[in-house]
């Protein structure tokens, strides 16, 4: 959505700028070819008509745009550094879980107060509060590398949450995310993930009033909002 | 026998009186016509308002074709000759005269100012506010003979 905007602006002030241009050229043509009138010079190196300035700036553009998209084609976008195939061979994965489920059976081990053999880390990022947990162990396919309580602190009334989990490498280049929502926020909500190689782990939350909920959700669903915390996640074995 | 001349001035008065000694009538309105090759004539005649008169180039503005007729437009008025346009391309000074369209000659010195068009045109406005257009098939003959 973003880049479809960034190219309609950019083709209008385009088309802006030629038709700036060549009234402007129009102008100072005119006013010129009067000025040689006037002075009753007829020798002297011939001017190019507006039609073609029109005609040349209008190609100008058209071979710049073609040229740009081709050349960063053939040469690959050197500023952005190619993802390790690594990444995409890992596994990422995340659940959500209400207070509620956490009651239930092997979740019952995890507590927002304190987790045996977890780093636990508060971070107030406006009204959200986030108390995270990061495992201290090296990766390990049954228990989570992280788990993350997600709680609203402000006093304005709010009817729905929504969160995202975002997966990042350590360059900070996306690999993978997914999200979702909710209308209980009374109490919190507990996340927890895992991955199999050492990465970056970006959690949004937010907090809405119905009305601005459906409004943000109108505008633009795959930008996560909200407020957000960073783990890095530095746990996963070496390789054999 | 009567006969027409359309010569140089420097030419007339010796042509008119050897001509007139040998019988031969000077009339503007004669269907034969004497031209100077290689001159370029300083007058034309015209009728206007009934009469006849003697126009000297130098006081055209510019010469317009509409429907089978030729109108000379001067700062004192408007004047009907009997020559086609072709035949006055040829008679006229093009240093001083240009043909800018299938319809019309102007008087170059005359053009006062020039107003491209986007479409391959020109619009003149003529010293006597008259606007003439000239045309696609003229276009680059106009440039080049106005250096623009």
């Amino acid at each position: 959505m973003r880049s479809f905007s960034l190219v309609f602006i950019i083709l209008v002030f385009l088309v802006f700028f030629i038709v700036g241009f060549s009234v402007i050229y129009f102008f100072l043509y005119t006013r010129k070819i009067n000025q040689r009138l006037k002075e009753g010079v007829y020798e002297g190196r011939r001017l190019w008509t507006p039609q073609k300035v029109v005609l040349c700036l209008v190609i100008a553009v058209l071979v710049i745009l073609c040229i740009v998209p081709l050349s960063r084609l053939i040469t690959g976008d050197k500023d952005t550094p190619v993802i390790d195939d690594a990444y995409y061979q890992a596994e990422y994965m995340h659940e959500v879980y209400t207070p509620e489920e956490m009651q239930e059976g092997y979740l019952q081990q995890y507590s927002i107060d304190e987790n045996p053999g977890y780093e636990k880390t508060i971070e107030q990022v406006g009204d959200v509060k986030f108390t995270y947990f990061i495992s201290e162990q090296s990766y390990d396919r049954m228990h989570p590398a992280f788990i993350v309580y997600v709680q609203y602190t402000g006093n304005e009334p709010v009817e729905v949450y929504d969160y995202m989990v975002q997966f990042l490498t350590t360059e900070y280049q996306n690999l993978w995310g997914n999200g979702s929502g909710g209308a209980d926020t009374s109490d919190y909500i507990c996340i927890m993930g895992n991955a199999s190689i050492n990465c970056i782990v970006e959690v949004y939350a937010g907090y809405y009033q119905e009305k601005e909920y459906a409004e943000r959700s109108d505008e633009d669903e795959l930008t996560p909002t909200g407020e957000k915390i960073q783990i890095l996640l530095n746990h996963a074995a070496a390789e054999e | 026998m009567k006969i027409k001349l359309m010569v140089s001035d420097n030419s007339y008065e010796k042509l008119a009186a050897a001509l007139t000694e040998k019988g031969i009538e000077i009339d503007e309105d004669a269907d034969l016509i004497l031209t100077e090759r290689n001159q370029y004539i300083n007058h034309l005649t015209g009728r206007g308002d009934g009469e006849i008169y003697r126009i000297g180039v130098a006081d055209i503005i510019c010469i317009e074709s509409l429907s089978h007729d030729i109108f000379v437009y001067t700062s004192d008025g408007c004047y009907k000759v009997r020559e086609r346009l072709r035949q006055l391309e040829t008679l006229l000074d093009p240093e001083q005269f240009l043909r800018v369209s299938n319809a019309v000659i102007i008087a170059r010195h005359q053009v006062k100012r020039i107003k491209p068009a986007m479409s391959s045109k020109y619009l003149l406005t003529m010293t006597d506010g008259r606007h003439v257009d000239v045309t696609r098939s003229y276009y680059n003959i106009f440039r080049d003979s106005f250096g623009i």
